[in-house]
């Protein structure tokens, strides 16, 4: 990822408050990766080890019970389960169509929030809003 | 009180001498350096606890020694002597490895083939020194800058050496951010530090699943005596971009490769007795050392360089210093000194291209070294 | 035995310059490879487009056959169209079975048991189009006023 796509990528809600140091931390953990239709990000109950950022693409987040949520603005979160105990996926993340996400890995975020305190609660605080406002479905 | 003296003779404070002082001192300096600096600490930490159990003076033949035959510690030391742990290393580093960055612009990969010509200019240094061919071509890979590499091909050619050349690979490793800036600077011009890098091209998931395939077969054809380290390298980045694998990917990356560094970590720190250490081989090992991390630094930005006068989309030469295997360490420095002229310039990501190539290139280096002296 | 005399004495030189020239040699092929792997899964990936291409270039086709060619491409654009609206039709044949408020992965599950062309997308894009509206409950609902009016739509 270039300087380019840094510039853009900085524009996502997520990243927009961060200062030019925090955003080199955080941009060193990101990587981009290319989906395809039908693959599944995440299952239910495993591990929570990398949370993603989608970039394009329509997601579906779907439980046992077969309720599901479907995602598709650049931006929005899926996984965050991985930087928040116990550490285990409450739902399932299917995509809908070829598409592309941000994958960070959970504990080296983690150890970025542990290690920077403002950069933690200004992350946490975006997360928050970003996905209280997704589709409530209870 | 006869008792009491018997007791007395055979505990530590008896047996000790000033040499063990001063490694229990170097010991507690790594543990320091670890955890109150930051610095690797995931090697210096046990390496620097090893140091202190190896240097506790311990009565012979009750099979508490690393170099006693009947020792957990020698027991555990096994993965290091046969070449066990490196490998397993290096398949968590591959079951971690983006190498997307180095699939969009492979020119990229020629940087951390010339930083390895530290490797062998260090091999010439040694000899030059005195040291034997088998012991110079272990000094010689502590210029890949890969402490896994330089611990397999040590305990293969010159087993006497895997403490002062661990400590000294693991200790410049940590160093990366003081040694290479200078000679950044030294060697690049501000317009040339300057350049920005095009933007690379997408790359698909298919290729990144060939790419370890193909990348094993060549390699290894090439060099088979770096199928050990190699083998195991593609096979953990091919469980990784095999997203049907990614259970044993998040095995290899997260508890196999943290238990093997403690391991590993734990045992050479550990071999490193003051009687093996405190040597003026190790004084030697050492100064090449150190030297050999200033010439593959050197040796990755003039290649840089060279290959400006030949490319039309020219590529920043502070890449070059990428090539130090030392992952992600050299590329964040990379991206410091970058940054220092141009706050906007973000070069990690590319400096991750010349960064990954050069841990092929220096288990490559070292299957060729083996081959020459062993064969 | 020290300096120079000791590298000569042990072949010093040779064996530097052989090692550096196989890690080279080892790392450039490599980097020829991978620089050309895109180029040939992108041609494999499109081979047919690339096949009937040589084919006119070389004119192994007639003229029928060329022209043959060139109306398959414009039948393949309507067979797109055409498609979106048949998916619609096939869906709502699906959901009606099935009974509303309905579950989105059981939909999917079911559409490709039943050999139905990509579900996942189907859903998304009727998702998109509004066909499939959600209750805020998790479940959705068939929108049969926008499926009405797409039928309608030739």
């Amino acid at each position: 990822m270039h300087h380019l796509d840094a510039e853009e990528l900085k524009n996502l809600k997520i990243f927009r408050d961060l200062l030019p140091d925090e955003w080199t931390e955080v941009y060193a953990l990101l990587n981009r990766q290319k989906i395809i239709e039908g693959e599944q990000l995440i299952r239910e109950g495993e591990q929570a080890h990398t949370f993603f950022i989608i970039l394009r693409g329509h997601f579906m987040i779907h439980y046992g019970d077969g309720r599901a949520v479907t995602l598709n603005k650049k931006g929005d979160i899926i996984g965050w389960s991985s930087v928040i105990r116990p550490f285990q996926y409450t739902a399932n993340v299917t995509a809908l169509t070829a598409g592309e996400v941000l994958s960070i890995p959970g504990d080296r975020f983690l150890e970025l929030l542990q290690k920077n305190a403002e950069l933690g609660d200004k992350l946490v605080k975006r997360v928050n809003e970003l996905v209280s406002k997704r589709q409530a479905i209870d | 009180m006869e008792m009491f003296l018997d007791f007395f003779s055979n505990t530590g404070f008896a047996l000790a001498d000033y040499r063990n002082l001063i490694m229990l001192g170097i010991g507690m300096l790594f543990i320091y350096l670890g955890i109150a600096k930051d610095y690797e600490p995931l090697l210096l930490v046990p390496i620097g606890f090893g140091i202190l159990l190896g240097n506790i003076p311990v009565f012979k033949g009750l099979g508490l020694s690393i170099y006693e035959s009947n020792s957990v510690l020698h027991y555990l030391y096994y993965g290091v002597t046969q070449g066990i742990y490196p490998p397993l290393i290096f398949m968590g580093i591959g079951a971690m490895t983006d190498f997307s960055t180095l699939l969009a612009r492979p020119v990229l990969m020629l940087l951390g083939a010339a930083a390895q010509t530290g490797i062998f200019l260090t091999f010439l240094g040694a000899l030059a020194l005195g040291f034997a061919p088998n012991e110079a071509a272990s000094i010689g890979i502590i210029g890949g800058a890969d402490g896994p590499t330089a611990i397999f091909l040590t305990a293969k050619l010159a087993k006497e050496l895997i403490g002062p050349i661990a400590v000294a690979a693991y200790s410049y490793m940590a160093l990366v951010p003081v040694i290479q800036p200078p000679i950044m600077r030294l060697l690049t011009t501000r317009k040339e530090r300057l350049i920005r890098m095009e933007e690379p091209r997408q790359v698909s998931k298919r290729e990144k699943l060939i790419f370890p395939i193909i990348a094993v077969l060549l390699c290894c054809y090439t060099a088979p005596a770096a199928l050990p380290l190699l083998g195991l390298l593609f096979l953990g980045n091919l469980l990784k971009e095999a997203v049907v694998t990614e259970r044993l990917a998040q095995a290899a990356r997260t508890s196999v490769i943290d238990t093997v560094t403690i391991l590993l970590g734990m045992t050479v720190g550990a071999s490193t007795q003051a009687n093996v250490f405190l040597t003026s081989k190790s004084i030697g090992i050492f100064v090449l050392g150190a030297l050999s991390f200033c010439i593959a630094t050197a040796a990755g930005l003039l290649f840089a360089k060279i290959m400006n006068l030949f490319l039309k989309q020219k590529i920043n030469p502070l890449l070059g210093a990428a090539g130090v295997s030392a992952v992600p360490d050299s590329a964040r420095v990379v991206q410091m000194v970058g940054r220092a002229e141009d706050d906007t310039n973000f070069l990690l990501m590319h400096a991750m291209a010349p960064n990954v190539s050069g841990v092929i290139g220096s288990a490559v280096g070292a299957g060729i070294l083996w081959s020459f002296i062993v064969g | 035995m020290t300096g120079i005399e000791a590298i000569l004495h042990h072949n010093g030189f040779g064996m530097a310059a052989v090692g550096v020239t196989i890690v080279f040699t080892a790392l450039v092929t490599l980097s020829l490879i991978i620089s050309q792997l895109h180029k040939l899964l992108l041609v494999w990936e499109e081979r047919e487009t690339y096949i009937n291409k040589a084919r006119r270039m070389f004119s192994l086709l007639g003229p029928k056959e060329v022209r043959r060619a060139k109306n398959g491409e414009k039948q393949a654009k309507a067979k797109y169209i055409a498609s979106i609206k048949e998916s619609s039709r096939q869906f709502n044949i699906l959901i009606q079975a099935m009974g509303e408020p309905f579950s989105l992965p059981e939909l999917i599950r079911i559409a490709e048991s039943l050999g139905i062309e990509s579900p996942y997308a189907a859903v998304a894009h009727l998702i998109e189009g509004d066909l499939i509206i959600p209750d805020q409950k998790g479940f959705y609902l068939w929108n049969h006023e926008a499926y009405n009016s797409l039928s309608k739509r030739s």
